[in-house]
């Protein structure tokens, strides 16, 4: 069984948040955006109970930060850049996995092809890291700062992210001469009033004639190869973090972050 | 009349921004003795064909081929004026020139948070083979 945790944290001092979803939820591997908070004060949080024993394995990125409670030694960052860090996660008992954790360009200084071009990138190191470890066990979790339904999230040379699983179990597809692998966008189930949780993983209002109000910027992507130990009831976006409530049914708490948490569980028996 | 219709210029004395990225590369891992490999890729992508992004990344071997990614030149078909990212600092700086993308990477190499990730390489790098 493994648990993922991801939170953008705005750069705000969440670290009892942090250390209490972490123990509630028994997090695997945490995954950190915007977390300006130290090392020292995080593992502290994390810790605090004596239960686990969290570490810290990120090596250089300031912009996504890898905790674990798995041994050191089964959990490698083995590339950074272009927006995300990928992580081997390589447990004496189970699959190995390739955990990418992802913190896109913003919005406000990307447009579409600045993300389609960001995404290319990630998506071609991500190919690189699978065909080196010879396995498609592989995890994307983060703020990518765009919506499900986005060009880059879903073109061919892009995450090729659908919101299918009966498609994204026919693996890949060919297009243009070229086989391209699938993920699986399970964030597509949860956009809205009648999906479970809220709306989306972010809220901005909006002053233009069009706009989404929220958006699904936060979101895990599944290769089919994980399908078996993924259920759609093991994906959250989390309301609470057990210290407050993030989102109050209205708004998300901006002291708290203005990204709620995203918390998915892979089944023991898949993995 | 001339019996020849093009003008071929002299491009001799043309570095290309995938030369100089290489020579860049290489100073690394010359000046570190392979303890930190310079590595530069290119590609065209998909999404925007009439670009060559180059990127120049650090490899350590002692760390498993960890590898960080440094600096990104998006190269349009008439070389400048591009794109030059930096990764570590996540800014980006129009290049107009082959000068300029010298003296970009130059200061871009030369910032102290780019000098802290080599001198944490480095070390890591150096010490690897004493750990237990």
């Amino acid at each position: 069984m493994t648990a993922l945790l991801f939170w953008n944290t705005k750069r705000n001092p969440v670290h009892e948040d942090i250390g209490s979803i972490c123990r509630d939820h028994a997090v695997d591997i945490l995954v950190l955006a915007e977390t300006a908070i130290s090392k020292l004060l995080i593992l502290r949080n994390l810790n605090t109970a004596g239960q686990f024993g969290y570490h810290e394995f990120t090596r250089q990125s300031e912009r996504i930060r890898f905790f674990s409670r798995l041994p050191p030694e089964y959990v490698t960052v083995v590339y950074e850049g272009a927006g995300a860090s990928i992580a081997d996660v390589n447990p004496p008992i189970g699959r190995r996995l390739l955990i990418v954790g992802a913190h896109l360009r913003s919005r406000m200084w990307a447009n579409t092809l600045d993300h389609c071009l960001q995404v290319e990138t990630l998506v071609g190191k991500i190919a690189e890291y699978e065909d080196r470890y010879n396995h498609k066990n592989t995890i994307v979790i983060g703020d990518l700062n765009m919506n499900p339904f986005e060009e880059p999230m879903v073109a061919a040379n892009g995450f090729h992210a659908v919101m299918s699983r009966q498609i994204a179990q026919k693996l890949s597809r060919k297009v243009q001469g070229r086989q391209w692998d699938y993920f699986y966008n399970p964030m597509w189930s949860l956009l809205g009033d009648e999906s479970r949780g809220p709306p989306g993983t972010f809220f901005r209002r909006e002053t233009g004639a069009a706009g989404y109000f929220w958006h699904m910027f936060d979101q895990v992507l599944i290769r089919p190869a994980l399908l078996d130990a993924f259920a759609f009831e093991n994906l959250h976006v989390l309301t609470s973090t057990g210290v407050r409530e993030a989102y109050d049914g209205e708004n998300i708490d901006p002291s708290i972050s203005d990204h709620l948490p995203l918390f998915v569980r892979l089944s023991a028996g898949g993995l | 009349m001339s019996d020849t219709f093009w003008v071929i210029p002299d491009v001799s004395t043309i570095r290309t921004p995938l030369i100089i990225m290489r020579e860049v590369a290489s100073e690394l891992t010359r000046r570190t003795e392979g303890l930190l490999r310079g590595h530069v890729t290119s590609n065209r992508p998909r999404f925007a064909k009439s670009q060559l992004v180059l990127r120049l990344s650090i490899i350590v071997p002692a760390l498993d081929n960890y590898e960080i990614a440094v600096a990104t030149y998006s190269q349009p078909m008439e070389i400048y004026p591009g794109q030059l990212v930096s990764e570590i600092l996540e800014t980006n700086y129009v290049i107009s020139s082959e000068e300029e993308l010298v003296s970009g990477l130059k200061d871009l190499l030369a910032e102290p948070k780019v000098q802290k990730v080599i001198a944490s390489l480095l070390s890591q790098s150096k010490t690897a083979g004493e750990e237990p």
